[in-house]
């Protein structure tokens, strides 16, 4: 886009704002976006079915005893927790740098946090015991316990989050409200409610890139914090595989990177299914962001070296059992193969100015993200089923996860699919007026015009 | 007219059938209950055969055991029932028919001197009934000085001559403490009734013990008899901590002889070397909530403030932006 | 007119009294009645699983069963406070174990343990290829430092001043953060409704006794609290037939196996006590005689015995 810097006159430049308005209203789904949120739908379904079992019966129906009792709703939450910092990431963090290629993605990220974060929340409750006894953490709360930390900061984050998706989302909405024609009554008068009356006047305009300004510095420290927290919850045991100060870094590296793999995917799919859309995400973007994720590759590869070169050279007692687990045993398949597959492989491909491509990109990003999933678990379980052990029932020594235990996760999953696909559904995905600023067009083209369309 | 209706009528006018119905209604119901009553006591020995499987129609060989405990000059009389099961001798708990114990005659109580029938005794969930003096009996029988003990569970036919019998004699120990400088020693007497005055009782066993909360800490010689006097020392540890009121609990205790049953004595003496206090916590780590260390809450306060603060803020801005939507403004101006 | 109401009197006193007597004996006779008939139709009614005092499993008829409940749970607040002036500790002494698993069955019997829930595990350690292999008897360490108090978000499991470690099941959430901290790894979680919950009913919870468990909270062994009280020894200490446990109190330098009472301090000069895991710095209160001068030889268990055998 930084081909097109030169001035453009008020007329071009109204007719390219129009441009934007027609192109990235939101429509309503085809055959294939009903399937797909139809699917989403049956998926969360289930998981609240199998959850409702769960509650009835307890958490006897996963696979989880004793032994590992920690299992794949905890390895979920770390997931879950390392992708919402994307919104961070790329709306904050490249924003505070005046990055200006991340316009059109910076929305899209920020409704990957938003959901993402909120299903945290949820698969975290959904791995509680007695979720009936919640409130005890704010009647009898300790504040020397890491889940304490854990809670402030993801309610915290969530606010956040929801705010920096917000702000800039009110031009848009009031856009929806003003343009959208033949919607149903209800989707209007959501549009009105949501927008706080959006009148496109300057002082509002200052009020909401206030707001972006204070937001970015204040969630970069929040979104540092949230995946540190996270990390302690296993850094503050004994175990080994856990009982590492290198936990925090570790982390946060990873997280930046499997958000870095979520918004490529959000950018391809939307190119695939909104044809229009690869004018605003162009080639040029996914050759950035291949290059943003090469970076955090590299930078998580470091952390992941420290994590387990120097535990291995020393191999001390614990360590050794449970390295040697994932290193030769019981996990060496999975180890090997998220490391080399989302990590390695997706590091060497992209390097090349050819596997920048959207496609390629786009296959390493998926690449990274099952990974990541799998990383997670690693994270999780092989700690839990530190071997040797005694007097434990042949079923116990290895944990696989029960059908309902992967129903309600992948529930959650699905859950945190719908929302994006619903926002994608009813609200703009890109953000008009951030995109515009970024092209050039004066603010005062934007202010008068942002809501006119192509009076045809 | 139906058979209600003429029954009803009668009933209604005749004063004389409603008396008869009503008789009748009432004897029927206390018979019936008499007969209930009675299917009740012999369900009764078959709920003590609880703990057999159900089909075993063994004739249950209960053996009773007695034992008389004298603490300081209060008696108290224990009893135990057992029964073989595959060769093993096991206590037997929660016997519904009572034991009654009896002192020196198996007849009615006797209130003058106290002897016969003097209390009925239930098994605990240990498997032990315990029968402790009152002080009035105590005095009442204080003139005896030989007891004998009977007990029986001649209340139900089954188990009828299931007894035991002890004759224990009146004994009692004494206890006396001298600390001078770096020796404390305990002294014990053990004494007995013989004739008409407690007379000193020579090679006997008799155990030295501290009171701890679990049993007691035997100290001095093991295994010592009474001397000649009836007496025994020891020598007290003298880095023991005590008693939190600077005393030291001493037991002197015959255990389980033939003829005197169980006899102890306990005295409290004083006794410099404290117990250890249990530290205050304070703020730890490991507190309760309201007792985190000062430096972990005011950190986490101050980001909780400061983060929160700035949220609403931006939520106030939120409000901003909708009052200056109302504020009256058309497209094109600036 | 005077004769008439006089007649009228009397027949009304008599009507009254034959009335209500009547109606007394109905009452007295109906009350009595029913209740036998109540009870006898808990007689002639269904069989219900219950243990004997020596562990058997036996059936025995619903009416037979009469509820014995310890005559004071101690509610949660006091149970937060403790016993004061005490300060628990136990010692195992390892040259004595046989593995003969008195302790676990005691322990389990004792407190209703159902489904996998061991709390009083017995391993067989080996440290390393040329020292001798033993059985270790492992009960909750009740640490003065403990890593599972520091983590737990609700205070479900805290410290108490006679140093024991309690979980009040009233308000444990189950998270099972605890169980992860725990470098003994000594802590089980109800995954299910747990089996007794029929035994339980009309029995009050108390986090000393631990007694009716609840699903989805966290649970270990505590001491036997509910027996300190009453000044007795814990189920495990009074079950071992060969006096591996100790018990007492550290601020009186006494502890007590049920047969033997000895100093504490005299003990750990004498035999070399120890403590499991020193290093890591939580402080356990329960102490380790090593395995000198065993009193068996070691033998490997027979396979099948002890809890935990069985496979799901």
């Amino acid at each position: 886009m930084e081909k097109y810097k030169k001035e453009l006159n008020d007329a071009d430049a109204i007719e390219l704002l129009h441009q934007y308005n027609e192109d990235l209203l939101p429509r309503k789904f085809g055959i294939i976006g009903k399937t797909w949120t139809l699917f989403l739908f049956i998926g969360f379904l289930t998981g609240i079915y199998c959850y409702t079992n769960q509650l009835k019966q307890g958490l006897v129906i996963t696979g989880m005893r004793d032994f590992v009792f920690w299992g794949i709703y905890i390895s979920n939450f770390v997931f879950f927790v390392a992708i919402s910092l994307v919104g961070s990431l790329i709306t904050a963090i490249l924003y505070l740098l005046r990055i200006s290629w991340r316009a059109p993605i910076t929305r899209l990220s920020e409704v990957i946090a938003v959901a993402a974060i909120t299903f945290a929340g949820l698969i975290i409750i959904v791995d509680m015991g007695r979720p009936d006894r919640m409130v005890n953490m704010i009647l009898h709360g300790r504040i020397q316990s890491p889940i304490i930390w854990d809670v402030m900061v993801v309610a915290t984050y969530m606010m956040l989050s929801i705010l920096l998706l917000y702000f800039p989302l009110l031009p848009g909405i009031a856009f929806c409200r003003d343009r959208l024609n033949g919607i149903p009554k209800w989707q209007k008068r959501m549009y009105s409610f949501l927008s706080l009356g959006w009148k496109n006047s300057p002082e509002q305009y200052k009020i909401v890139k206030k707001a972006i300004t204070i937001l970015s510095i204040t969630i970069i420290p929040v979104a540092l914090c949230i995946h540190t927290v996270t990390s302690w919850l296993f850094a503050s045991t004994y175990r080994p595989g856990w009982d590492s100060t290198n936990f925090g870094a570790y982390f946060v590296s990873g997280a930046f990177l499997v958000g870095s793999g979520g918004v490529i995917a959000g950018m391809y799919l939307l190119r695939r299914f909104y044809p229009a859309y690869d004018k605003y995400l162009t080639d040029d973007h996914f050759d950035r962001m291949a290059k943003l994720m090469v970076l955090l590759a590299m930078v998580y590869a470091y952390f992941s070296i420290n994590e387990y070169l120097i535990p291995a050279y020393k191999m001390k007692g614990e360590d050794s059992e449970h390295l040697n687990e994932l290193f030769t045993g019981y996990y060496a398949p999975m180890f090997w193969s998220v490391q080399i597959f989302g990590m390695i492989v997706p590091m060497i491909v992209l390097l090349f100015k050819n596997g920048r491509k959207p496609l390629p990109t786009f296959i390493m990003a998926v690449l990274v993200i099952i990974c990541a999933w799998f990383k997670r678990y690693l994270i999780v379980i092989p700690t839990m089923s530190f071997l040797p052990v005694q007097e434990i029932p042949e079923a116990w020594k290895h944990y696989s996860p029960t059908l309902q235990e992967w129903l309600i996760t992948g529930g959650s999953l699905a859950g945190a699919l719908l929302i994006i696909t619903l926002f994608v559904r009813f609200f703009p995905i890109i953000s008009v007026w951030e995109i515009a600023e970024e092209r050039g067009i004066s603010e005062g083209v934007i202010y008068k015009h942002m809501h006119e369309g192509n009076e045809k | 007219m139906s058979f209600t209706n003429i029954c009803t009528k009668a009933m209604k006018n005749n004063l004389l059938i409603r008396t008869l119905t009503g008789n009748t209604i009432l004897i029927s119901l206390l018979v019936g209950a008499l007969i209930l009553s009675r299917k009740e006591a012999i369900a009764q020995g078959a709920k003590d055969s609880a703990s057999l499987l159900a089909g075993q129609a063994d004739k249950l060989s209960f053996t009773m055991y007695l034992s008389s405990i004298v603490s300081n000059g209060n008696r108290s009389v224990k009893v135990q029932v057992r029964r073989k099961e595959n060769k093993k001798t096991i206590s037997v708990v929660n016997l519904k028919s009572p034991i009654n114990l009896y002192l020196n005659e198996v007849k009615e109580n006797n209130p003058t001197d106290g002897t016969g029938w003097i209390s009925k005794l239930h098994l605990n969930h240990e498997g032990e009934g315990t029968f402790e003096f009152p002080s009035k009996f105590n005095k009442l029988t204080s003139g005896l000085h030989e007891y004998t003990f009977i007990a029986k569970m001649d209340s139900d036919l089954i188990y009828k001559d299931v007894e035991d019998e002890i004759t224990i004699s009146d004994a009692k120990i004494d206890i006396e403490y001298t600390g001078e400088d770096s020796i404390k020693t305990v002294t014990a007497t053990l004494s007995a009734w013989k004739d008409l005055a407690y007379v000193p009782v020579p090679e006997i066993e008799v155990k030295l013990g501290i009171k701890r909360t679990f049993n007691f800490l035997p100290f001095g010689d093991p295994g010592l008899s009474t001397d000649e006097n009836g007496e025994i020392f020891g020598e007290l540890p003298l880095d023991i901590p005590g008693n939190a009121n600077g005393t030291l609990t001493i037991v002197a205790r015959l255990e389980d002889d033939e003829t005197y049953g169980t006899v102890e004595a306990t005295a409290d003496i004083p006794w410099t070397v404290l117990p250890k206090i249990n530290p205050l916590r304070g703020r730890t780590l490991w507190s309760s909530g309201d007792n985190a260390p000062l430096l972990l809450v005011i950190s986490s306060v101050t980001i909780i403030v400061i983060i929160w603060g700035t949220i609403i803020y931006l939520i106030y801005l939120l409000f901003r932006i909708k009052r200056l939507s109302k504020a009256s403004y058309t497209y094109g101006q600036k | 007119m005077k004769e008439d109401n006089s007649q009228d009197n009397k027949t009304t006193r008599k009507d009254f009294l034959r009335k209500s007597l009547l109606s007394g004996g109905v009452l007295a006779s109906g009350v009595i009645g029913i209740n036998k008939l109540i009870a006898d139709e808990k007689d002639s009614g269904e069989k219900v699983k219950v243990l004997t005092a020596d562990g058997k499993l036996v059936e025995v008829d619903s009416g037979n069963i009469s509820k014995c409940q310890a005559s004071t749970t101690t509610p949660s607040s006091e149970a937060r406070i403790g016993i004061p002036g005490k300060k628990y500790v136990m010692v195992i002494d390892l040259s004595r174990c046989k593995h003969a698993l008195k302790c676990q069955d005691a322990c389990q019997r004792y407190h209703h343990l159902s489904g996998m829930n061991v709390w009083l595990k017995v391993f067989k350690m080996q440290d390393s290829e040329n020292t001798a292999p033993y059985w270790l008897p492992k009960p909750c360490m009740h640490c003065d430092k403990p890593p599972c108090v520091k983590v737990c978000p609700v205070s479900a499991t805290y410290k108490r001043e006679d140093g024991i470690v309690l979980v009040d099941n009233e308000r444990c959430i189950g998270c099972r953060f605890c169980m992860a901290a725990c470098p003994y790894s000594t802590r089980s979680f109800n995954w299910q409704e747990p089996e007794f919950l029929s035994e339980s009913k009309g029995a009050v919870y108390s986090p000393e006794t631990g007694f009716p468990q609840k699903k989805g909270t966290v649970e270990k062994c505590d001491f036997c609290p509910d027996m300190l009280r009453e000044g007795k020894l814990p189920h495990c200490v009074t079950a071992c037939p060969n006096g591996v446990f100790y018990m007492g109190d550290l601020n009186e330098d006494t502890v007590s196996n049920g047969s033997e009472t000895v100093r504490f301090s005299q003990l750990m000069n004498d035999k070399g006590g120890y403590r499991l895991n020193e290093i890591l710095g939580t402080e356990p209160s329960v102490y380790y005689l090593p395995p000198v001068s065993r009193l068996f030889p070691f033998k490997d268990a027979e396979p099948g015995k002890g809890k935990m055998d069985a496979s799901e």
